[in-house]
């Protein structure tokens, strides 16, 4: 009966729908219309809405939704997996809809991402350079060569050795049942063994060693796996997992950090290929993927900063040797210059003569003649010295001796010093020889344009005194040398015969000078005719005079004791 | 890239019956006269293609067995297949297979197994009569007369081990 009643209630409420739509209704269905009303009572209505409306069914499941997915995670990620497609969709739709309010959430996170990256590859590479730089040039570089070379590994894998205090060589994930390699990565520079070949031995070797020596008791020889395994500098850190292994062959010393690194690595890898490892039939494509998370073990740790011990005590030496040489230099420097000093000083101290002022490494040998009135040569040399002790103690090394005389010089506190008398008599003797050439004069006899006797005999000196003139003018580089001849004549007679016979005379004296090899070229024949004052006698008028110029060698020095010697023809010349 | 399927496949018998020669006219077409003793488990790795399908196979040449050693089951731990290799020049040998065919089926549940009668090539000393070979077909297993020297069979056997691994997975 129940089940006859159940399947009519059924099919009554299978119709309900078409009844609803259907225009006529039959006898049984408003019984059934009535047995509904007397069921449900005032919520029939409201009953039938709920049932039809879907308003409603999402408003009851916008009340549950958020329990309901929290509880269906807590179970297991099947609604993950269901909704992740969906997710994806929606996320790709949001941006293709607008790109900017994405762009605007990434921003503040993607402008440190990229400085930490930037910033991450220039300190790789200023290290790297850095690097390259030390152990190119350094001692321990030739040293490790030579090591490297007896040791048959190439340079740069031995450097790698010796300036990493671990890195890790390779990675593998193994699966646990099989052995078999998962997936594998390989440091750069590495000379890797076949990786396969590798994980498949670990796994034996693990195998060998739980056999011989753990428990006999299956249960716990599950827990319990090779660890790691040393040889050399080379490590094997094993990490089980319950389906996989990570295998890490680090050389050097592996720090915590890697440990920990791993094992979040092994972790994470479960997690992520649960169901693939525990169904694993040799089919590796999946596991590509984790090429990623096994790079994030190859890390390695550089050497703590030990080879740039080395440098510094080099350029210390250096700077050291370089400086002392530095100042060395500047000391040789200012001592010479404190030298130069010294003399001048010496040189210009008042009533000072110096005669000789020397000086080698060691010491300074002066000798100086001194009038009685000026300081005395100890307070001199305090004054310069007190200039040598300002600069360095190696002016103590220098031994100043002096040597003074003290010279009564009177009047005068010029000197006479010993130094110049070679060029003095030079000068000398050319005055003297002027002077005697112009003193020599020739007389004549009335009328007459020859010489006497007496003036004849006095011919000899006179052309080898000019000679000599000539050949000292030569010597010391004067060029305008010039010899006049003037002929003069007596206050009787005309004026011109005066003039041609006094032109005569002096033609005379020059004719004979020219005929015994004086150049005719320095010698001026002047006529002067009669310009003598009536006072003088007639015969002294009758004459021959000799002017030379230049008067002296060397026109610079002492001009006044040329002057003074023979002002007079000058004078007679320009008149 | 096609798909490369890795597999283990272990080499399982009494001492100095050729398992190791074998593998290694297998993988490097060598074969030397000379008695190396497999201590532990060798391992090798070949590819090879069957049906299409390129396999790995990592090989593990686990040392014999004899009355002082046995079968370390953990070597066989996850392979998809086994050789059982026995020498048709010594009779003793064959009264192992049927103890090594029990712990290979106790610790590999379902996993094809390959006779290998070896020493083909020794024909004068070869001892296998018929009440032999029925003793062997008596286990219920697919046996091939092979020699590492000669290099017969070497190929097929493995094949034929491959072509029964896939038909494994594909059972299952």
């Amino acid at each position: 009966m129940e089940d006859c009643e159940a399947s009519e209630g059924l099919s009554g409420e299978g119709r309900t729908s078409t009844k609803l739509k259907g225009a006529d209704e039959s006898v049984e269905d408003n019984n059934y219309l009535k047995l509904r009303q007397l069921l449900l009572g005032d919520d029939y209505a409201s009953a039938l809405n709920r049932y039809i409306s879907k308003e409603e069914d999402a408003e009851r499941v916008a009340k549950v939704l958020a329990k309901a997915i929290h509880l269906s995670n807590q179970e297991d990620a099947s609604l993950g997996d269901a909704l992740a497609p969906v997710v994806d969709q929606a996320i790709g739709r949001s941006i293709e809809d607008n790109p900017q309010r994405i762009t605007n959430i990434i921003f503040p996170i993607m402008g440190p991402a990229i400085r930490k990256a930037v910033s991450n590859a220039l300190t790789e590479m200023i290290q790297s350079l850095n690097t390259l730089l030390e152990q190119s040039l350094t001692l321990s570089s030739l040293n490790w060569r030579v090591k490297a070379w007896r040791s048959g590994i190439p340079y740069a894998q031995y450097v790698l050795l010796q300036t990493v205090k671990y890195r890790v060589e390779q990675v593998f994930l193994v699966h646990h049942e099989t052995g078999l390699l998962l997936h594998s990565v390989t440091a750069k520079e590495v000379v890797a063994q076949d990786p396969e070949l590798v994980s498949s031995m670990l796994t034996a070797i693990s195998d060998f060693v739980s056999d011989s020596f753990s428990a006999s008791d299956d249960a716990l020889r599950a827990d319990e796996t090779l660890e790691r395994i040393r040889f050399g500098q080379l490590e094997l850190l094993l990490f089980a997992g319950p389906h996989a292994i990570l295998a890490l062959a680090v050389r050097g010393n592996a720090s915590d950090e890697l440990t920990s690194k791993a094992h979040r690595v092994i972790e994470s890898i479960h997690e992520r290929y649960a169901y693939l490892l525990a169904k694993f039939d040799g089919d590796r494509s999946p596991f590509d993927e984790a090429d990623s998370l096994l790079s994030e073990c190859l890390i390695s740790q550089k050497v703590a900063q030990a080879p740039k011990r080395k440098p510094w005590l080099a350029i210390c030496v250096l700077v050291a040797a370089f400086s002392y040489f530095c100042v060395q230099q500047f000391n040789v420097y200012q001592h010479e210059g404190l030298l130069e000093d010294l003399e001048n000083n010496i040189r210009q101290e008042k009533g000072y003569v110096v005669l000789e002022f020397k000086q080698d490494d060691t010491s300074v040998s002066i000798e100086v003649l001194r009038s009685p009135e000026s300081r005395l040569p100890d307070v001199v040399i305090e004054e310069s010295n007190t200039n040598f002790n300002k600069g360095t103690d190696n002016s103590t090394f220098i031994k100043i001796d002096i040597k003074d005389t003290v010279v009564h010089f009177g009047p005068l506190p010029k000197p006479v010093p010993l130094s110049q008398p070679k060029a003095k008599t030079e000068n000398e003797l050319y005055r003297d020889l002027v002077a005697r050439v112009e003193s020599s004069t020739f007389y004549f006899e009335p009328k007459a344009t020859q010489l006497t006797q007496p003036g004849l005999d006095k011919i000899p000196t006179l052309i080898n005194d000019v000679k000599t003139l000539e050949h000292m003018t030569k010597r010391f580089g004067i060029a305008d040398l010039q010899i006049i001849i003037m002929g003069f004549a007596d206050n009787l007679g005309t004026e011109y015969g005066n003039k041609t016979v006094s032109q005569k005379r002096a033609d005379t004296i020059r004719s004979m000078l020219v005929a015994n090899g004086i150049a005719s070229n320095i010698m001026i024949a002047w006529g002067v005719g009669n310009i003598d004052h009536a006072s003088m006698a007639e015969k002294s008028q009758r004459r021959v005079n000799i002017l030379v110029t230049p008067k002296l060698l060397q026109t610079d020095l002492d001009s006044e004791t040329g002057l003074d010697s023979d002002p007079r023809p000058n004078d007679g010349a320009l008149k | 890239m096609t798909k490369v399927i890795a597999k283990k496949i272990c080499m399982v018998g009494p001492f100095a019956v050729g398992k190791t020669s074998l593998v290694k006219r297998f993988v490097e077409s060598i074969f030397s006269d000379k008695y190396l003793t497999t201590i532990g488990v060798k391992i090798s790795k070949k590819i090879m293609t069957v049906e299409d399908e390129q396999f790995q196979l990592m090989i593990w040449d686990i040392e014999g067995v004899d009355i002082f050693t046995e079968l370390k089951p953990s070597f066989l731990r996850g392979a998809a297949g086994v050789f059982l290799v026995l020498d048709g020049t010594r009779l003793k040998s064959l009264d192992m297979a049927e103890k090594l065919q029990a712990v290979i089926e106790q610790h590999l549940p379902g996993v094809p197994i390959v006779g290998l009668l070896n020493k083909s090539d020794l024909s004068y000393e070869w001892k296998l009569g018929e009440s032999e070979l029925e003793e062997i077909e008596k286990l219920g297993i697919e046996t091939l007369t092979t020699s590492a020297k000669t290099g017969q069979n070497v190929e097929e056997a493995f094949r034929a081990l491959v072509e029964k691994m896939t038909l494994e997975t594909g059972r299952v």
